[in-house]
């Protein structure tokens, strides 16, 4: 079953994700062989990885169905599995928390579960998260500080952390676990805040509308580029040994602050665009987020290549192109 | 947040209304009870809304210009959500006058009322009806819509034209969605998916006008839910949305879905072609993902599923 080809091969679980069609470029780059789990759905998009489809192997599986992730891993016969996979949208987690506990959760055990009965060699990467500190016990935090999770989305994730551990102590498998804290890109959904600025930001300029309605502003984040973050998930699982890592930017910013660069980028006071509505607010919020990450930067070499201003102007920028490539493109349908 | 919601005991409007008190925003009911279908019926649909703090529940006609411009002085909403209206097409060309009496005056006065009492806007039910008989498929919200089949096309078009006008002059943020057949726990019993699970529930055949082959992008409740609410939360200066599944399902094919969710099978009792329907109606949903992050996910066969549990409850048939 072990693969002795020289080409590498990855499978990548959440491939049509951010993250996921960052990594699936990155490891194209590295010369991989790029396999990725897809579920069969009417929501499923392939926006993010239709410029790579021709380059990548797609496989029908689903994280909440055992079968169907161990037929994956048979099909792919991977060297190293990425598990991006997730119902990772927080506020959604409060409004499906079972379903979040099944997919973010226990699609973790799936996933390790596949790869014991398969084939144990397999390297293993757990996508956890910086939510899983929630009720942060000190500031920064790294891998020893304590996890408090505010959400049913913090929670899973904290069993998808531990179980990762537990089973790289029970029974052997390299599997590491990337805490990673924020990370932003032109390829966010649309329901996370960062995105929601930049293209509020891009359809006020566009003359689309004048009010951008927010939650918290004073919510603060640890933030950083996703193209960044992904060669740290890659580099993790080429160490001697498998370990967990926070990954971070190590700077905490408010969205007052994101909003400020990212209308003051286009020319634009964003206090006369943005209206906060307490409807957004989280049942819970988390308090202070902000990662330290000396340990990454220590034993993988890591660090970040892009500021918080760099990433919002990449952010804005590309909305506006997004935002102003669909107008046109509406307008070529009517003439 | 304080959202106003116009025909609130509707099929739609109190969807809208639980789903908003479930996530603790306070809702202004305004509804009618007017007898387009048995009043008992609307009642029960808001009487889990009616029992919540957070609700208020104002009986009023929208063609009644005063009360509604007390409800807006009262409650100074901060979103309008206006879905009253007389809803159909084949009962349109019956009683036009009371269409356009309803549709197009009765929606001056909430036109009027946001303009006075500026809400940060107001999101507003249109048609796909409006597409008519046009075969230029998937329909696209540039499309130019100038020719209706029916008395409701033409006021659902109307009152796209007249908030435009309240939106360029006034300054009024309005958003119009264009649904595409909603469908789903609560809809209307005039509709096919209502009267075609009653029958194959009933071992009764089912009365199917034309040869089956006419096509509608079912949209499931849920997802219009979806889109009415990220309506609410982004407001734009004036824009048309489709709000379908961008999914055709034909009516022969629909039928067979019920039946197999029904458990039962079906005899068909062919009719004529009746006059208003249109062929097929199909969203293309790009402007909503793009601007609204519209993310229909309901498929037919699904969606009917939950329609018909939901309604052998709703009716006590075992």
């Amino acid at each position: 079953m072990v693969n002795n080809q020289e080409k590498r091969r990855a499978l990548i679980t959440g491939i049509t994700g951010q993250d996921g069609s960052y990594l699936a470029e990155f490891l194209l780059s590295k010369g991989y062989e790029v396999f990725g789990i897809v579920r069969r759905s009417s929501t499923e998009t392939f926006e993010r990885i239709a410029h790579i489809q021709e380059q990548i192997h797609l496989i029908q599986a689903d994280l909440t169905d055992q079968v169907s992730v161990i037929e994956a891993i048979q099909v792919a016969d991977p060297n190293e599995v990425y598990n991006l996979a997730a119902q990772s949208f927080v506020p959604t987690s409060w409004k499906q928390p079972i379903l979040t506990g099944d997919v973010t959760a226990l699609g973790v055990t799936r996933v390790l579960e596949a790869i014991r009965v398969v084939n144990p060699k397999i390297r293993f990467y757990q996508a956890s998260s910086s939510e899983m500190f929630g009720k942060v016990k000190e500031t920064p935090q790294n891998e020893n500080t304590p996890f408090h999770p505010r959400s049913p989305y913090g929670v899973a994730k904290v069993y998808g952390h531990m179980i990762t551990v537990n089973y790289r102590e029970s029974y052997d498998i390299f599997a590491c676990s990337g805490i990673l804290f924020n990370h932003e890109s032109p390829r966010r959904g649309l329901e996370f805040v960062t995105r929601k600025i930049t293209h509020g930001v891009a359809c006020i300029v566009h003359g689309l509308k004048d009010e951008l309605r927010l939650g918290n502003l004073d919510a603060k984040r640890d933030w950083g580029y996703a193209g960044d973050y992904i060669e740290a998930m890659w580099l993790m699982l080429q160490q001697e040994q498998p370990d967990d890592y926070v990954i971070a930017s190590e700077e905490t910013h408010s969205v007052r602050e994101f909003c400020e660069i990212a209308f003051a980028h286009v020319g634009l006071d964003w206090e006369k665009y943005v209206r906060v509505d307490e409807q957004f607010y989280r049942p819970a919020e988390v308090n202070l987020l902000l990662g330290d990450c000396s340990k990454a930067k220590a034993k993988l070499g890591w660090k970040k290549r892009h500021s918080f201003e760099d990433l919002i102007h990449m952010m804005v920028d590309a909305d506006l192109k997004f935002v102003e490539r669909h107008i046109r493109e509406l307008r070529y349908k009517h003439e | 947040m304080k959202v106003l919601i116009t025909g609130v005991a509707g099929f739609i409007g109190s969807s809208l209304a639980d789903r908003l008190i479930m996530f603790k925003n306070r809702v202004i009911g305004i509804d009618d009870f007017s007898p387009t279908y048995k009043p008992e019926i609307k009642r029960r649909y808001i009487e889990g809304a009616t029992k919540s703090e957070y609700f208020k529940l104002y009986e009023a006609d929208i063609c009644n210009r005063d009360a509604i411009y007390e409800i807006f002085e009262q409650e100074s909403p901060e979103v309008v959500v206006h879905l009253a209206a007389r809803a159909g097409v084949r009962p349109s060309l019956q009683n036009p006058e009371e269409y356009y009496r309803v549709n197009i005056i009765g929606s001056q006065n909430i036109l009027d009322a946001c303009r006075d009492f500026q809400p940060s806007h107001l999101v507003f039910a249109s048609s796909s009806s409006v597409y008519g008989g046009s075969k230029a498929i998937p329909y696209s919200e540039v499309d130019p819509v100038m020719f209706p089949i029916s008395p409701y096309a033409v006021t659902k078009r109307t009152n796209e034209l007249q908030a435009h006008v309240y939106s360029s002059v006034y300054g009024v943020n309005v958003t119009m969605l264009r649904f595409f057949t909603v469908y789903g726990p609560r809809q209307r019993p005039d509709m096919g998916i209502h009267k075609f699970t009653k029958q194959i529930l009933h071992g009764e055949p089912v009365i199917l006008f034309g040869d089956g082959s006419s096509a509608r992008d079912y949209t499931y409740i849920d997802d219009i839910l979806d889109g009415l609410i990220k309506s609410i939360e982004r407001p734009f200066r004036y824009e048309i949305f489709n709000l379908g599944e961008s999914r055709t399902t034909k009516l022969i094919d629909l039928i067979e879905i019920i039946s197999e969710a029904v458990g039962k099978p079906v005899e068909i009792n062919w009719q004529p072609r009746q006059p208003g329907d249109v062929e097929i109606t199909f969203a293309d949903i790009t402007h909503a993902r793009t601007l609204l992050d519209y993310r229909p996910c309901i498929p037919i066969e699904e969606g009917i599923r939950r329609y018909v549990r939901w309604f052998k409850t709703f009716y006590e048939i075992g």
